[in-house]
């Protein structure tokens, strides 16, 4: 690992394996694509500032995310301030829900929710995954599709309902959440 | 409104700040209800994960990467190189996009600002008072520029008259002052008062001392009490202590800036004075378990680096000494 280009092969590894999960994560703290990447970005180059201990970090995987969360979390916190913003609460969620799960850890949950939503009614689904996928405020989802917020609200409720029904076994069964 | 619409909201960031204080009620009034609003947020992250992968593309990050890190050699040898040098050669790419962000954004927040509005011939006097950890910047009706330090504040008029441009200033800030030969700019504090033309200088006063230290041009400095001045040219400082007789002297320190800049720059200097600018920069302190440390010699350039960041650098530097932070207070040891 000592060689330069094994570096930077074990570098590529890195990005190739966990850069677009990584954004994704940082991005359910910043809501903004271009912010994400750069947080990503700038812990990854620390993670090459110290490369020499990286020998140190039992798993690199697991290291990233707590990087991102923390970062994101100080960003966030620095951004509040910044826009006299005082909700503490909105961090402190942020905080619960990142300390608690790591969204990217199993596949096998992700294809039920993905056949889960396959099977909910029609505008529900087109609902769930405008909010969801496309990052649509309500708001506008509700002048896309013609409907009132309130209903597009209720598509979503009902989106997640149907989700938490299936996997309520599911969750309680976990030991990890 | 009931929980499930609230995590949603939540989950879609249409929360005001009253619907996100209810949802943490709920959420931690109980371990089954942390259980379930993790578990929700969960479905919700895992299931767009596919699809929001897609926006974020490895290949071309991965060059941008290379781009930054290529300007750094790099060498099996590195293992060799000196603490100085090895210190030294990162401190360039440490300074990430994320540093500059969050540092732009520092020097932005927390001020609160005190407006008192006095009418004083059709002039409104405006005092702002620095409250905050982070500078302010202040921009004055003629151009000049005043960064405000912390704990700090600047009385100035909404409006320069023509013979004269008078400010005044109580605490530390940094001066650039647009060129005006018409109309003298005066900085007035406590104890002194800091004439110039057009320069960029450093004031910082209170009610028993003054220091003023000139980075371009020149600026004329007069005691109030007895009124005698001395000029100061570039790389000059006055130290005034009240009672004292003025006399200039030449800057040696080269940090004197820092707290405008987020920069700390040292050539060969012992940690003894690394830590003193360490301590002034942070407002932490620091101590050693052993007196020797004080003599090591640094060389090397921190860019808008955090605490602990510098003390992971001092100490990866010189592969004895360690550190230990404990709130304020840092004990380096070897």
């Amino acid at each position: 690992m000592q060689e330069s280009q094994d570096w930077e092969a074990f570098f590529e590894k890195i990005y190739m394996r966990f850069y677009a999960s990584l954004c994704v994560f940082a991005k359910s703290f910043v809501y903004d694509d271009d912010e994400a990447e750069e947080i990503v970005q700038s812990i990854i180059l620390k993670l090459w500032e110290h490369k020499e201990s990286t020998a140190e970090i039992s798993s690199l995987k697991s290291y990233l995310y707590r990087a991102v969360r923390n970062t994101c979390l100080n960003h966030i916190k620095h951004e509040k301030i910044k826009n006299q913003y005082q909700d503490t609460s909105w961090i402190k969620l942020k905080e619960i829900e990142s300390e608690f799960i790591d969204p990217y850890q199993n596949t096998e949950l992700e294809e039920h929710i993905n056949e889960a939503i396959h099977k909910l009614p029609e505008r529900c689904r087109e609902v769930f995954e405008m909010s969801r996928f496309d990052g649509l405020k309500n708001k506008e989802i509700s002048e896309k599709l013609d409907i009132s917020v309130k209903a597009v609200e209720a598509n979503i409720t009902r989106a997640l309902a149907a989700l938490r029904k299936k996997f309520y076994d599911y969750i309680h069964s976990e030991d990890n959440i | 409104m009931n929980t499930d619409d609230l995590i949603i909201k939540y989950l879609t960031n249409e929360n005001s700040a009253e619907d996100n204080a209810a949802l943490m009620d709920w959420v931690l009034s109980s371990e089954e209800n942390k259980k379930e609003f993790a578990a929700i947020c969960r479905y919700w992250y895992t299931s767009g994960r596919n699809k929001s992968e897609k926006s974020f593309d490895a290949h071309n990050a991965f060059s941008e990467f290379k781009n930054q890190t290529n300007q750094e050699t790099i060498s099996p040898q590195t293992q060799t190189v000196t603490p100085q040098q090895k210190i030294s050669k990162t401190k360039k790419s440490l300074i990430t996009p994320l540093w500059r962000y969050v540092a732009a954004a520092a020097a932005v927040v927390i001020f609160v600002v005190v407006s008192v509005f006095v009418n004083q011939n059709n002039i409104n006097q405006q005092t702002i008072a620095n409250t905050s950890a982070t500078e302010k910047e202040i921009i004055l009706p003629d151009g000049s520029t005043i960064y405000l330090h912390s704990h700090s504040s600047i009385t100035y008029p909404s409006e320069f008259n023509k013979e004269e441009r008078t400010i005044s200033i109580n605490g530390h800030a940094f001066c650039e002052i647009t060129r005006n030969e018409q109309a003298p700019f005066i900085v007035s504090t406590p104890l002194i008062s800091v004439e110039v033309l057009g320069t960029t200088f450093d004031v910082n006063t209170n009610n028993s001392k003054a220091n003023v230290i000139v980075e371009s041009g020149s600026v004329q400095v007069t005691e109030l009490n007895s009124n005698q001045s001395v000029i100061l040219e570039k790389n000059e400082r006055v130290d005034y202590e009240k009672n004292e007789t003025i006399r200039t002297s030449i800057n040696t320190d080269i940090n004197y800036l820092s707290w405008k800049t987020g920069i700390l720059t040292f050539d060969k200097t012992p940690l003894h004075k690394v830590f003193a600018d360490i301590e002034r920069h942070y407002n932490c302190s620091i101590i050693v378990s052993n007196e020797q440390i004080y003599s090591e010699i640094l060389t090397s350039t921190f860019e808008q680096l955090s605490l602990e960041d510098v003390c992971t650098m001092i100490s990866s530097a010189f592969p004895s000494i360690s550190y230990l932070k404990e709130e304020n207070t840092i004990t380096f040891y070897n």
